[in-house]
């Protein structure tokens, strides 16, 4: 925390007016303001107009984690010498955990979420995010899709049929 | 800014249409693009069911076809052989596929992708794999036979059998 305050602090600004002081390494993790930064680099206020404070804690939350991680495997690999590939097996999965307990979220938050990493452009939540919508279809009959996203089937009878009937193989019951 | 004066009828009527629309869907929600992004990473079954869900997603589907990773365009096609002369060739019957498969790849109708040898036929085929036995020439005559793939053109050298005496050209049927 100590070297934070050499930093710069960049803050970001949500839809709703609440403000997030960030280090510039943090905000740099999402491409959008990166670039900003490099267009500008006196900046230090940005507006994201797109994301909600909620949505936006989870974003920074995430790209903290990730930066923290980067981190100590770069302070591990300067002080070793070079990694150690059980060690750097451990983090790597430690990190993976994190990200699944960190996409327990409903599917408003998680659609949420997808916007906000697609329109800051974080490459890596927006890979999770993704991941988790097709998870979260994968294993489900149309009617529990509908159900999950709360769509309206606007296909009549006859349509669904027939699209049933081009491949029968999709909706037989295993998986 | 909508007027703060709105009854409560005209609310509740509101409130209503509202939880319609807010029956919000993915994509709904969702740019294309990422909603593209969702579809390519499906595995043909969900693919597939995901399409009887809405018009919407119905309509995204056929878009999303070119980028699933999992239904890139297959080969339909078989090999033949002629005895008298000895000779082998592909005819790819796939019409839309071109006889194109993943990546863009051909099958190798003349088996040329293999070591080099001085003759060769295939023994037996299964799940899209051959088995082929190449002969050498030299001072000594040896056979190999290779298990192979014309789509990626990888082999994979399997142990001669000494019970394997003859060269069959043509499998016996």
């Amino acid at each position: 925390m100590a070297r934070s305050s050499t930093e710069n602090m960049i803050t970001l600004m949500s839809s709703d007016g609440e403000e997030f002081m960030v280090t510039e390494k943090v905000a740099r993790e999402c491409t959008t303001i990166r670039n900003m930064l490099e267009d500008d680099c006196v900046i230090t206020n940005i507006p994201l107009p797109n994301v909600t404070s909620d949505i936006l804690s989870m974003v920074i939350e995430y790209c903290m984690e990730h930066v923290a991680a980067a981190e100590k495997a770069a302070a591990e690999t300067a002080e070793k010498g070079s990694s150690s590939a059980p060690a750097a097996a451990k983090a790597n999965k430690d990190l993976e955990e994190w990200d699944k307990a960190f996409m327990n979220v409903d599917v408003y938050t998680l659609c949420d979420l997808i916007l906000a990493a697609n329109y800051l452009n974080v490459s890596g939540l927006l890979d999770l995010t993704i991941q988790t919508a097709a998870n979260l279809i994968k294993g489900k009959s149309p009617e529990q899709i509908r159900k999950t996203f709360h769509i309206q089937n606007d296909l009549s009878l006859e349509e669904e049929e027939k699209i049933r009937s081009q491949t029968p193989w999709a909706f037989e019951k295993s998986e | 800014m909508e007027m703060a004066t709105s009854s409560e009828k005209k609310e509740m009527i509101e409130s209503q249409s509202k939880e319609s629309n807010e029956e919000s869907s993915l994509p709904l929600l969702l740019p294309d693009d990422v909603v593209l992004e969702v579809l390519s990473r499906l595995p043909p079954k969900p693919f597939f069911r995901f399409k009887c869900v809405s018009k919407t997603w119905l309509a995204l589907s056929s878009h999303a076809f070119r980028h699933n990773k999992f239904l890139q365009p297959t080969f339909l096609g078989f090999f033949w052989v002629t005895e008298t002369p000895y000779e082998l060739g592909f005819t790819d019957i796939s019409g839309g596929a071109g006889g194109r498969g993943v990546g863009g790849a051909v099958v190798d109708g003349t088996l040329r992708a293999l070591p080099p040898h001085d003759g060769c036929c295939i023994v037996d085929c299964c799940n899209g794999l051959l088995l082929v036995r190449c002969i050498y020439c030299g001072p000594q005559i040896f056979l190999c036979n290779y298990a192979y793939n014309p789509a990626t053109r990888k082999h994979t050298a399997i142990q001669w059998s000494p019970l394997l005496k003859t060269w069959p050209c043509s499998r016996k049927e």
